[in-house]
């Protein structure tokens, strides 16, 4: 049985396809259906395509200009529906922490699985949503193996982001802090590791939640489609963390 | 473990003052190259300062000199450990090297860069050694240390440092009434001492970052070799604590560090609020190297405590098997000795110094500072 809810939601994915079915098999409200078959809703990396005028949840890749007055390409904000991202949100919206003063992450990725543009442009897109305002400085410093990307903001508050693609084959790492004016939340992985005894020095392995962040995108995106919701304040968002990483220059 | 050298003579050693923290003058007196001899400073300091070193001195059984000049002619001293506010650290320690004395100097070397050239024109004319307080042997510093120079990250590029202390300092931002008076830097340095959090003691109000920033900085000129910061960019700003505020200081700051062999480096520090971790603070260390990259904390080895009517702003964890006073005091004896290189000269301390100074002068004009290192 439908429901006035209800999406036929198609994928048009060159990675992570898998996932993003699994995921949205769990969403009752959302029927995954072939591309070919006129579905109400697409989620694709392709950002050439406009598919119709559906709605497009865009993943990994900028909205282009000419696509967006449309209202309808909804740029993909994976990061801010990452577990530890809603959860310190979360306590950010409720006042627990305070008012946010300084934002840390690090976010490393291997030479076969990079820290891409699309990773950094999330990655600045997060610091701005969990701060709540827009950075007034800006100042990017780097070589070939690693990049700082530090932002101030009017009302004092602070973020760093350090990036680097440069470790070995294995698993990336991730770190995220806020410290508020009345408390501190810390998302790193370097807590949430076990250790592995196969000889030698044990390994630090992590239990797999990287994939968690699609379940609850994909319903916000539904959610947006079903309540009329434009793409513009979106775009406008991404565009802001955009300009950051690919014109902040010293 | 290195053996100390216990057949040589050990060195004759005065306290210059020790009015903040005691930790480095117990830490040279833990270790057996180092006798304890006398206690002295001017005549004319206040009497808070004569009572803290009256004290210490009757707890070593060892006399107190109001007149440092007399310690040195009397005692026949080989090395002094000053421990004064911060902006008497480099006059003291010119007045002792020029006597020929050897010098443990506490944490920040200065506030002033002035400060840091007097004091090191007259040890490289006195041919003294001089060690600064660091945090450099603390374990996990020592076993990044080792993994560094094990060449497993290979060439380093990026250094990250964490550092904050989860302590307060006096009332938190906001709550001074109206009709109230700001409060006074010394005054509440003075109240600050029975908790340990005097870091920034003095009559000069000094921010977070210059009064810790040197532990993160010297982790991060340790781990690359002694390469230097030639440029910086920095935000600074005080979100927690009523005293900073009133004094305009920062108690938070970031700082991006363009460095010496193209290494980029980042820094986060703040005494954030005693609410803001369950223990001293989240203290981390990020390398990254072009062969293999390290995440460090700082705190560990440690051992977690909870229990019922567990005090609220007691440590849940506690750092064990921490010996970085006894092991300062047995670099600064064989740097003595001529067989090894201070982990943090004074050289070295007032370039950082000179780092601190260029952040906060950024954190103003909002631009990049050159860092102004002095030549080698």
């Amino acid at each position: 049985m439908t429901s006035k809810w209800m999406k036929t939601l198609a994928f048009q994915l060159k990675d992570y396809g898998d996932d993003f079915r699994a995921a949205a098999s769990r969403i009752r409200e959302v029927e995954v259906v072939d591309i070919d078959s006129s579905p109400d809703v697409v989620v694709s990396d392709d950002n050439e395509e406009t598919f119709g005028g559906k709605p497009v949840l865009l993943v990994g890749s900028s909205p282009k200009m000419q696509n967006i007055p449309s209202g309808k390409i909804f740029p993909a904000f994976p990061g801010r529906f990452s577990p530890q991202a809603m959860a310190i949100r979360e306590s950010v919206d409720t006042g627990n922490l305070g008012k946010p003063a300084l934002l840390r992450m690090h976010v490393w990725g291997t030479v076969s699985d990079p820290v891409n543009e699309s990773a950094k442009i999330g990655a600045v897109d997060l610091a701005l949503w969990l701060v709540g305002e827009e950075a007034d400085a800006v100042f990017l410093s780097g070589n070939s193996n690693a990049e700082c990307v530090h932002l101030g903001f009017a009302s004092g508050a602070m973020a760093m982001l350090d990036f680097t693609s440069a470790l070995p084959e294995g698993d990336g790492y991730h770190s995220l802090n806020l410290i508020g004016s009345r408390g501190a939340a810390y998302a790193d992985d370097h807590r949430n590791r076990n250790l592995l005894f196969d000889g030698g020095s044990p390994a630090a392995t992590a239990p797999a939640f990287q994939g968690a962040y699609i379940q609850p995108m994909l319903e916000d995106f539904v959610r947006a489609v079903t309540e009329g919701r434009s793409s513009n304040k979106a775009c406008e968002e991404y565009r802001k963390a955009e300009k950051i990483i690919r014109s902040a220059r010293p | 473990m290195k053996t100390t050298d216990r057949i040589k003579t050990p060195f004759r050693t005065g306290i210059l003052s020790v009015v903040k923290h005691d930790y480095m003058a117990k830490g040279v007196a833990s270790n057996p190259r180092f006798q304890l001899v006398c206690v002295a400073d001017d005549n004319d300091r206040p009497d808070w300062t004569h009572q803290r070193n009256q004290l210490f001195a009757d707890e070593f059984e060892i006399p107190y000199l109001q007149d440092v000049s007399e310690a040195f002619n009397k005692y026949d001293l080989d090395a002094v450990v000053v421990s004064t506010e911060a902006e008497r650290h480099c006059d003291l320690a010119v007045r002792a090297a020029e006597a020929g004395l050897h010098l443990f100097v506490d944490k920040p070397l200065s506030t002033r860069i002035e400060e840091c050239d007097r004091l090191t024109d007259a040890i490289d004319a006195n041919g003294v050694s001089c060690l600064v307080w660091n945090r450099n042997y603390l374990p996990a510093l020592i076993q990044a240390r080792e993994v560094e120079e094990s060449g497993k990250l290979g060439k380093i590029s990026a250094i990250h440092c964490d550092f904050y202390f989860s302590k307060d300092a006096g009332p938190p931002l906001g709550s001074r009434k109206p009709g109230d008076p700001p409060i006074d830097w010394m005054e509440r340095q003075l109240e600050a001492h029975v908790d340990g959090s005097d870091g920034g003691v003095g009559n000069k109000p000094m921010g977070e970052l210059q009064v810790e920033g040197i532990y993160p900085l010297a982790y991060i000129r340790l781990l690359t070799g002694g390469a230097r910061v030639k440029r910086v960019f920095a935000r600074t700003a005080t979100h927690f604590h009523q005293a900073h505020a009133d004094n305009g200081v920062d108690d938070i700051a970031t700082v991006t560090l363009e460095m010496e062999n193209g290494i980029v480096a980042s820094l986060c520090i703040g005494r954030i609020c005693a609410a803001a971790h369950p223990d001293l603070g989240e203290i981390k260390l990020h390398i990254v190297g072009d062969e293999g990259s390290m995440v460090i904390s700082e705190s560990r080895p440690e051992v977690g405590f909870y229990y019922r009517d567990q005090p609220p702003n007691e440590f849940k964890h506690q750092r064990i098997a921490e010996e970085n006073g006894y092991l300062l005091a047995e670099n600064f004896a064989r740097s003595i000795d001529g067989d090894e290189d201070l982990t943090l000269d004074a050289h070295a301390a007032r370039d950082i110094c000179a780092t601190v100074l260029a952040a906060l002068e950024s954190s103003k004009t909002g631009k990049v500072v050159g860092v102004q290192n002095k030549e080698k």
